[in-house]
């Protein structure tokens, strides 16, 4: 027993005085949700071609595809139901979220430029500069004017691919300008109109000829909105500027003397413009096929200029995302792209050098005018910006703000101004500030 | 300590240590966590149990095994299961040292080892010793005290061997009124304390749960209300994952969580996050899963506990580390909300709270020890130490050890202890006079028999190979007749005188004892220097000197008889037979000599061993016989009486003479059974024979010595008297001139009873003695019967003829009768009636015959006697 004793004591003594757990820094100690301490548990799901139901596709778009493209696309996916649904274009934001949020996804959207601010804050559509889509190759041709609306708001991955690239543009009668002794060549006219006075004279030349220029009393802001986001990256405002003055003088004119028709151009039933009614307005450069519908009786007598107050904005350009939600990513993949590349080919031709002005085919509705030199002129002159996630919401405070003071006489037009960009800022104050700490972060070398 | 050791088959043993053993194993290696990841190794009360049962080799294995076994599966870290292990081993040594020592062992094992080398690895493992190392420390030490306790009780009360032992040991009953106190007083302490702990303990959990609850439920209902109050734009953006409605949603949830210790996520229905209160989460768009990085997650009422993974030093720190999670659906926006919190402050209140009752309860427990243990110090210690005082005294007192007798500073315990100590004394005295008595003859201050036969035992107990010895028995010739002439008193001087001059022999090889009455024996370590035929020799020389005792020259001598050992016999018993049969064949070959143990000799004395034998035997099968021999009147020649003589009728041997078995029956003390056998038989016949219509006689009884010198010879004879119905005066009771020869106050007082009481009493063979009639006149003596050797051929030899004259007239100048007895002739007869001797006694006159044939003769005597007088008459 008492050599049992003191072998227990002497092995006692031995391993207590050597081995055993050394005294190391304080030990990681996991978070709930982290598997280590660096790094927090789950799988980001990898952008993937599987799809779940590979035998249909949805295209929601706010404009109706033409025939060639529905066949192209049918061709290209000869084994897959694809539908269409169209949604009216001042809806489209608000129809899209619904449909991204719902419990059946739509695999492919189309969506104008402006759109995509509602959009790439968010994780609706696929980052399509992401693999397995790596689309920034398809841009590389573009300059940044045409891909940045396309971009996340940060600046990182694509939320859309361009398909369709369209300045805003003056469509005037030439006729019209003619014999109202006003200019009637494009860049004559588009020069005449860089002052504000000038395209006021207009107006009121016109209002007695019972021809109008103006849809609304606003309409010199509506054409300054297509040319500067609210925003820049950093969430700086940026519509307290002369431009913005002027459009809020203008349009305090326009209202006092009730130089707009206050009828909209888009109006379906009694549209102002085969009336004759409506004789010069701004929009894409897209609606020249429309008008050609709308006013073939009037096939001649149009032209197109950039717009006037020597403004370029944008208007009209589309593209194409794959909703993240889509399940069948690989087909919408496939249009997405073939889409892109169309529009790839078609402004590489447009952007080609060679493609100069005798190279450029005379339009025949536009009174033979040759429009690629214009609208290749105007791409280069385009602004560059992203459209902000809060610009909707600056959008519906901006207008109400306009709306509500733009009457009060005893505000100048930069009191004006500067209303609206105090209630931008107040209404939006949590969201910039968030937003800036964001881009903060995320871009700390701008 | 009662001895709690198993005592029953082995099977059982085996099968009550595997049991133990296999639950001491699943209790280590599935302890039960008693609150915050603290637990409680019940192993160990089964491995006391085991400490209290079965030997440290088996216990120590089993030990080593278990947890070895809780070390290899990670149960216990390495240092815990070697103090464990180590807690048994010493335990096992501590209680083998005190028995009834489990509880202080275990306390004074984690006091001085378990507990400073347990906080020293904490302190090593942790860089500082704090709440929880306190805890951790307090828990062990109470486990292992309530473990003690528990197993003690076990040990102490349960009755194992009753339920197990095949056949019950003898064993020590009762208990130990300190143990118990402790029990009693640990119980009172520990169990409820603990219960107590373990009920409050719980209710704080609860309360701590419901407080997280209501936590949850107030933050959750502030964060449900927001998201229902969301505008459905933003809901919808938030469900597209909007950064700028994230962002704003963060900025919220960092709000409520600046008011708690609350962190919130808000994920998507796919556990995508939309926002965070803090920016350690993942953000917006990655996955979080809360489930990831747990070790174990434990499911509340409404909401989850979160344990972290990794190694923590100990389950405490795994609780400290954790969290308690919520989790709610908001179904309309489909998101989910997270709530989290961490665990830390209710598991610090927890701590905080069991740290204080546990120092409470192990600071109350180390008092009740440390009050157990100066109680028994002052007061069981004291007791002990007197109980073990007064254990086993006669012992000490046979082996002369001295016993301590400490006093304890308690007046009531050292009156105690006075009274044992006055108490041990006197019996110490007592047993020392006992031993004295038992083993030294009061006579002659020599050891006795039962000395010898120990100092025999001893010396065949320690025998060596070529040890040599004899042991020489002798005693003196014709002691008896001197005892008997000179008296008792004189006997003894005698003895006495021959005891000294033995003591002259005794040296350091040889010892001398007197055994009994004259007998003594030496027991002699021989050699060649000294044959033991030299010290018979010394024996007979020194026997044979004169000596004078007061005014009587004796000369005796001795008759030696010598046994060798290891030739003669290897037992004490045989050597002493050997050696008595050795002395009585020198007895007959005429004493004053020595005999050598022959195997010849058993024959010779073989007659005297099987008369010792046969006697009492003899007795009780009814073998012995009384004939009757006429005591004839000297006038007028009737039969007066008869003298009762014994005969033994043995089955084989026939009539075997009293002459030779008498002497034997005398030395063996059957004499007085059968003396008293004699007694009641004669005087029975008498009485029958006087009932028959016989003239009534008077019947002689011969009364031995050692009958005379009864105590209860008066009440004997009255006892024998009354039973039978014969009138004390047909009873005559003859004794030898031996027994009055001192005239001793005894011997008058027991002849003034007989007289009184209506009995003729005789003296016997007279003549032969030493007596004289002289002495004869003071003592109420009826008649003297003159040795038949004066009678024979009394008118032939003139010396005889003028001893029996003087005797008769003599005694009848004295009043006393005059009995003659050995008449074998008709002249004898003629020649005692000429000088009126009054009784005659002989075969010429009457041989003794059986009771049917004297009857007879007394028939015919009445018959020729009634014949005689009605002739006379006619």
């Amino acid at each position: 027993m008492r050599t049992w004793l003191y072998i227990s004591i002497t092995g006692l003594l031995l391993l207590t005085g050597c081995g055993g757990m050394p005294v190391g820094p304080e030990q990681a100690i996991p978070k709930p949700g982290q598997s280590t301490v660096s790094s927090f548990g789950g799988t980001v799901d990898e952008p993937a071609h599987t799809s779940e139901q590979a035998d249909q596709l949805t295209i929601w778009s706010y404009y109706d595809l033409d025939e060639w493209t529905r066949e192209q696309i049918t061709n290209m996916l000869p084994d897959v139901h694809v539908s269409y649904h169209i949604v009216p274009t001042l809806q489209a934001v608000e129809l899209y979220k619904k449909a991204l949020t719902s419990d059946e996804v739509p695999d492919i959207f189309l969506l104008e430029a402006p759109m995509l601010g509602s959009f790439n804050d968010s994780q609706a559509f696929e980052d399509l500069a992401a693999a397995p889509y790596n689309a920034e190759t398809l841009l590389e041709r573009y300059s940044d004017a045409i891909t940045m609306p396309y971009r996340r708001f940060d600046g990182t991955g694509l939320v859309a691919l361009p398909i369709d690239t369209n300045p805003i543009v003056t469509y005037y009668r030439q006729d019209v300008m003619q014999d109202a002794g006003f200019p009637t060549d494009p860049e004559e006219l588009a020069v005449y109109m860089e002052k504000p006075d000038q395209w006021l004279d207009i107006a009121r030349t016109l209002k007695q000829r019972d021809q109008w220029i103006a849809s609304w009393g606003s309409y010199p802001l509506l054409i300054y909105q297509h040319t500067a986001s609210f925003f820049d990256s950093q969430l700086h405002y940026l519509r307290n500027n002369e431009q913005v003055i002027q459009a809020i003088q203008l349009g305090r004119i326009l209202e006092a003397e009730q130089l707009a028709l206050t009828r909209s151009m888009f109006d379906t039933k009694q549209n102002p413009i085969p009336s004759g009614e409506m004789v010069m307005f701004q929009t894409g450069y897209w609606f020249r096929h429309t008008l050609e519908e709308l006013a073939p009786e009037q096939s001649g007598n149009w032209r197109i200029t950039r717009l006037p107050f020597n403004a370029y904005g944008w208007s009209g350009s589309s593209g194409v995302a794959i909703a993240a939600e889509s399940k069948n990513k690989a087909a919408a993949w496939k249009v997405a792209q073939w889409l892109a590349d169309n529009h790839s080919r078609y402004m590489s031709e447009l952007m080609l050098p060679s493609n100069s002005e005798a190279a450029s085919e005379p339009n025949g509705y536009f009174g033979g005018q040759k429009l690629e030199p214009l609208i290749r002129t105007l791409i280069r002159q385009m602004p560059t910006f992203t459209p902000s996630p809060l610009d909707e919401k600056a959008s519906i405070i901006w207008w109400q703000a306009w709306t509500e003071e733009k009457d009060n006489v005893s505000l100048t037009a930069e009191e004006v101004a500067g209303i609206m960009e105090q209630r931008v800022l107040e209404g939006l104050a949590p969201e910039i500030q968030v937003l800036q700490e964001r881009q903060t972060v995320k871009r700390p070398a701008e | 300590m009662q001895s709690s050791r198993l005592q029953t088959t082995p099977n059982i043993q085996r099968t009550i240590y595997a049991l133990l053993l296999a639950g001491a194993i699943v209790l280590t290696l599935y302890p039960y966590e008693w609150f915050l990841g603290i637990d409680l190794f019940a192993g160990s009360l089964l491995f006391m149990l085991l400490v209290g049962l079965y030997p440290t080799r088996a216990v120590l294995g089993g030990a080593i095994i278990t947890y070895g076994a809780a070390w290899l599966s990670a149960s216990l870290e390495w240092l815990p299961a070697l103090l464990y292990t180590c807690q048994v081993a010493w335990l096992c040594w501590f209680i083998r040292k005190q028995p009834q020592g489990l509880i202080f062992g275990s306390a004074l094992y984690w006091i001085a080892a378990g507990g400073p080398l347990l906080a020293a690895h904490y302190m090593w493992q942790n860089g500082r010793f704090d709440q929880v190392g306190l805890i951790l420390l307090q828990t062990e030490f109470i486990v292992a005290l309530v473990c003690a306790l528990l197993a003690d009780i076990c040990l102490a009360y349960v009755p194992f061997n009753r339920f197990f032992a095949a056949k019950q040991q003898p064993a020590q009953s009762g208990y130990h009124f300190s143990r118990m106190m402790l029990h009693l007083t640990l119980v009172v302490l520990l169990i409820p304390y603990l219960f107590y702990i373990t009920y409050t303990g719980q209710k704080s959990q609860a309360a701590g749960v419901q407080s997280i609850e209501n936590h949850f439920r107030a933050q959750m209902q502030t964060m449900q209300s927001y998201l229902d109050t969301m505008p459905a734009d933003t809901a919808t953006a938030l469900r597209l994952e909007s950064g700028v409605e994230a962002a704003l949603l963060s900025k919220r949830l960092q709000a409520l969580a600046s008011d708690s210790e609350s962190e919130y996520l808000i994920l998507t229905e796919e556990d995508i996050v939309l926002a965070a209160s803090s920016a350690e989460f993942p953000q917006l768009g990655e996955p979080f899963t809360w489930r990831t990085g747990s070790q174990r997650i434990i499911q509340r009422e409404t909401f989850w506990q979160w344990l972290p993974k990794g190694t923590f030093t100990h389950e405490i720190e795994r609780y400290r580390h954790a969290y308690v999670i919520h989790q709610s659906e908001n179904r309309s926006a489909g998101m989910k909300l997270i709530l989290m919190m961490p665990f830390t402050p209710y598991a610090e209140e927890l701590l905080s709270s069991y740290e204080t009752k546990l120092s409470l309860v192990l600071n109350l427990s180390l008092f009740v020890l440390l009050l157990s243990w100066l109680f028994n110090r002052i007061f069981f210690q004291p007791l002990d130490r007197l109980a073990a005082a007064t254990t086993g005294i006669p012992s000490r007192l046979q082996t002369g050890t001295s016993i301590d007798w400490k006093k304890s500073g308690l007046i009531e315990i050292d009156v105690l202890i006075n009274n044992f100590r006055t108490v041990t004394a006197e019996l110490r005295e007592m047993f020392e006079h006992t031993h004295q008595l038992a083993y030294y003859d009061s006579l002659t201050g020599l050891p006795n028999r039962l000395s010898m036969q120990k100092e025999l035992e001893r010396m065949f107990q320690n025998r060596h190979h070529s040890a040599k010895a004899a042991v020489i028995f002798f005693d003196l010739d014709r002691f008896k007749q001197i005892n008997d002439s000179l008296g008792h008193a004189l006997g003894d001087q005698l003895l006495q005188v021959i005891a000294q001059r033995l003591t002259l022999l005794i040296s350091k090889r040889v010892r001398l004892f007197r055994i009994s009455g004259d007998e003594f024996v030496i027991i002699l370590e021989r050699n060649t220097e000294n044959p033991v035929e030299t010290a018979a020799e010394a024996i007979l020389r020194l026997i044979r000197q004169p000596i004078r005792i007061e005014s009587h020259e004796l000369r005796v001598t001795s008759s030696v008889g010598i046994a060798l050992y290891p030739e003669h016999g290897q037992t004490a018993n045989q050597l002493m037979k050997q050696a008595d049969s050795a002395m009585y064949a020198a007895k007959e070959s005429g004493g004053d000599s020595y005999a050598l143990y022959t195997h010849s000799l058993e024959t010779h004395i073989s007659d005297k061993l099987w008369l010792e034998n046969h006697l009492r035997s003899a007795l009780e099968n009814q073998q012995f016989v009384l004939h009757y021999q006429p005591i004839v009147d000297g006038k007028s020649g009737r039969i007066c009486g008869v003298e009762a003589l014994i005969r033994w009728h043995h089955p084989e041997q026939g009539v075997i003479s009293p002459a030779r078995f008498v002497p034997v029956a005398e030395q063996t003390g059957i004499i007085i059974p059968i003396g008293e056998w004699v007694l009641r038989e004669a005087c029975k016949q008498n009485k029958a024979w006087q009932d028959a219509g016989l003239e009534p006689i008077r019947v002689a009884v011969n009364l031995s010595a050692r009958q005379f010198h009864s105590p209860h010879l008066i009440e004997h004879i009255r006892s024998i008297l009354d039973e039978t119905g014969l009138s004390p005066h047909y009873l005559e009771l003859e004794i030898t001139e031996g027994f009055i020869i001192h005239n001793s106050e005894y011997v008058r007082q027991a002849l003034r009873e007989l007289e009184a009481m209506g009995v003729t009493v005789s003296i016997d063979d007279f003549g032969t003695g030493y007596s004289s009639l002289s002495q004869l006149q003071r003592l109420p003596v009826h008649a003297v019967k003159i040795d038949r050797t004066f009678v024979r051929n009394i008118g032939e030899n003139a010396h005889n003829s003028s001893i029996v004259r003087a005797v008769i007239e003599l005694a009848h100048g004295m009043g006393l009768k005059v009995v003659a007895e050995g008449i074998e002739t008709e002249e004898e007869r003629d020649f005692l009636i000429r000088y009126n001797c009054d009784k005659m006694q002989g075969y010429w006159l009457g041989r003794p015959t059986d009771a049917v044939h004297c009857e007879q003769i007394l028939r015919q005597l009445r018959q020729a006697s009634t014949t005689n007088t009605e002739e006379e008459r006619t």
